[in-house]
């Protein structure tokens, strides 16, 4: 088999994982979802629970869901999910396996003008992820209780553009039912997803930059994660090839396992002396020397 | 540094493992925008030909026997007979969009009660996890729902696809379900239109 460039192999397994966690083809013309077994697993990613195609439930609903419910229970499943997926491969499941984020990444493809966003809107922009996890995730669902002690998936409910359009959208096209409870409030998340796909023109990954709460929460982790990338300061040659090519703005000679880096490896394919390596604590590829610059 | 990430990833195990005993309690269904589905169409589209002109319904009979809230035996048909039409709610203790429409269900319910309507309609709740007692008591009080509720019976899923909840059916007087049904969860006077819609069908009016 010809070798195929970093690039090529991320948008093949992009395509193949959002096959296999979105398998209830026949959903999507029915307008049903899947309500089997696999239901109860978390898959890595936002992927819509009420995607037809949808096998898995989205971690982010979940725990929204189990907060909402009445008396507010806690999911520790979930939540032993989501920090087991954080540990392990942190935003490697954003960078490689999450479909919202593979759309994401072709709406950038679209031959237009791009944006540039000036580092001091971009920074603290990118803290807005945070708060859409703590608040609307955590603080709105556990906290805004109606009289019987229930509350809303405040995310899914008001903002998730992965939501509308993976379930949402879908479920209405080929769903007469689902068509005629259709109100104002899918206009406005109709909206806020096209606010949001516009912005993925215009910026790579705007979603996942700024807003994404599963992603925020994989970012807290980005330190400590056992798939961790490691520039050898011996062989690096300062070029700034790798800064230069990474759409999430991150320096990975600076910062190697940075909070924004969705471990794509574009910065690997183009360092011109194989400096950036990726490694486990089990094995660890092509770099060589020790040395951690971090 | 490494002891760092072990303990954290042993909490994620251990977080892991003391939640997988309830997988099924965790994991509602995720509220979408569009909150909710019924029935296949096809068979509903029918229905609204025939029903273009007389009271003539041919559909299924909803006829189900179950009990209600206080373990007395209940039977739908029996009880669509009493009223010219019957609103038929099915909802969950844990369902957000059916609890909120509740109150609403209860002050028509009140309205009809008083018999000074043309036609007699009747609100009927079916509760499907009344197993939940103390969750159900708890909304009803919320709710100050008072309308008759009886606890789901399988059988039901012979006359409505509840992949999405609330959803409702509407029964004349012979048990026939008319129109199609209501997906999502409404206010009172969108509930007196779809009402008023439905008495139409069957040549009445409220």
């Amino acid at each position: 088999m010809k070798k195929l460039s970093i690039s090529m192999k991320r948008r093949l397994v992009q395509f193949l994982s959002a096959l296999a966690i979105n398998l209830n083809l026949p959903g999507f013309i029915n307008g049903n979802i899947y309500t089997g077994q696999l239901k109860g697993i978390c898959v890595p990613v936002l992927n819509c629970y009420s995607c037809p195609g949808a096998l898995g439930a989205c971690p982010i609903g979940a725990l929204q869901s189990s907060f909402a419910a009445r008396g507010g229970k806690v999911a520790y499943y979930v939540l032993g999910s989501m920090l087991l997926f954080a540990l392990t491969l942190g935003r490697f499941f954003c960078g490689w396996l999450c479909p919202f984020g593979a759309l994401q990444g072709l709406l950038h493809k679209i031959p237009v003008k791009k944006a540039k966003i000036p580092n001091s809107v971009d920074r603290p922009m990118r803290y807005l992820k945070y708060v859409m996890l703590f608040v609307m995730v955590i603080a709105l669902p556990l906290l805004v209780r109606n009289g019987v002690d229930m509350s809303q998936p405040f995310f899914c409910k008001w903002i998730c553009p992965a939501g509308t359009l993976e379930g949402g959208v879908p479920l209405a096209i080929a769903n007469g039912a689902v068509r005629s409870a259709l109100g104002g409030q899918f206009i406005l998340k109709l909206s806020i997803a096209l606010l949001i796909v516009t912005a993925c023109v215009l910026i790579y990954r705007a979603f996942c930059k700024y807003l994404c709460p599963l992603g925020a929460f994989y970012a807290l982790f980005a330190k400590l994660s056992l798939y961790r990338f490691k520039v050898d300061a011996h062989a690096c040659i300062g070029c700034g090839k790798c800064a230069a090519v990474c759409k999430m703005g991150v320096d990975p000679v600076k910062t190697p396992n940075s909070a924004e880096c969705i471990r794509c490896g574009d910065c690997i394919g183009a360092c011109p002396v194989n400096a950036i390596g990726r490694e486990t604590p089990f094995c660890s590829r092509k770099n060589t020397k020790k040395e951690n610059v971090e | 540094m490494n002891k760092i990430v072990l303990s954290f990833l042993l909490a994620a195990l251990l977080l892991f493992s003391v939640g997988c005993g309830d997988v099924k309690e965790e994991i509602p269904p995720v509220e979408t925008p569009a909150a909710s589905e019924t029935p296949e169409t096809g068979s509903v589209e029918e229905q609204e030909e025939t029903t273009v002109e007389l009271p003539q319904l041919d559909g299924p009979v909803f006829d189900a026997e179950t009990v209600n809230l206080d373990g007395e035996t209940f039977n739908v048909l029996g009880f669509a007979r009493e009223h010219d039409l019957t609103v038929v709610n099915f909802w969950a203790t844990w369902c957000g969009p059916c609890v909120s429409e509740m109150p609403g269900l209860q002050s028509l319910h009140a309205r009809f009660e008083k018999g000074e309507d043309q036609s007699s309609v009747a609100i009927l709740g079916v509760c499907l996890d009344a197993e939940n007692a103390g969750d159900v008591k708890a909304v009803l009080e919320y709710t100050g729902a008072a309308y008759p509720n009886i606890v789901f019976a399988q059988e039901m899923l012979e006359y409505v696809d509840l992949m999405y909840i609330p959803a409702t059916v509407f029964l004349d007087k012979d048990g026939h379900i008319v129109g199609d049904p209501v997906v999502g969860a409404m206010d009172e006077s969108l509930w007196l239109s779809e009402i008023e819609k439905r008495l139409g069908l069957l040549g009445l009016s409220l």
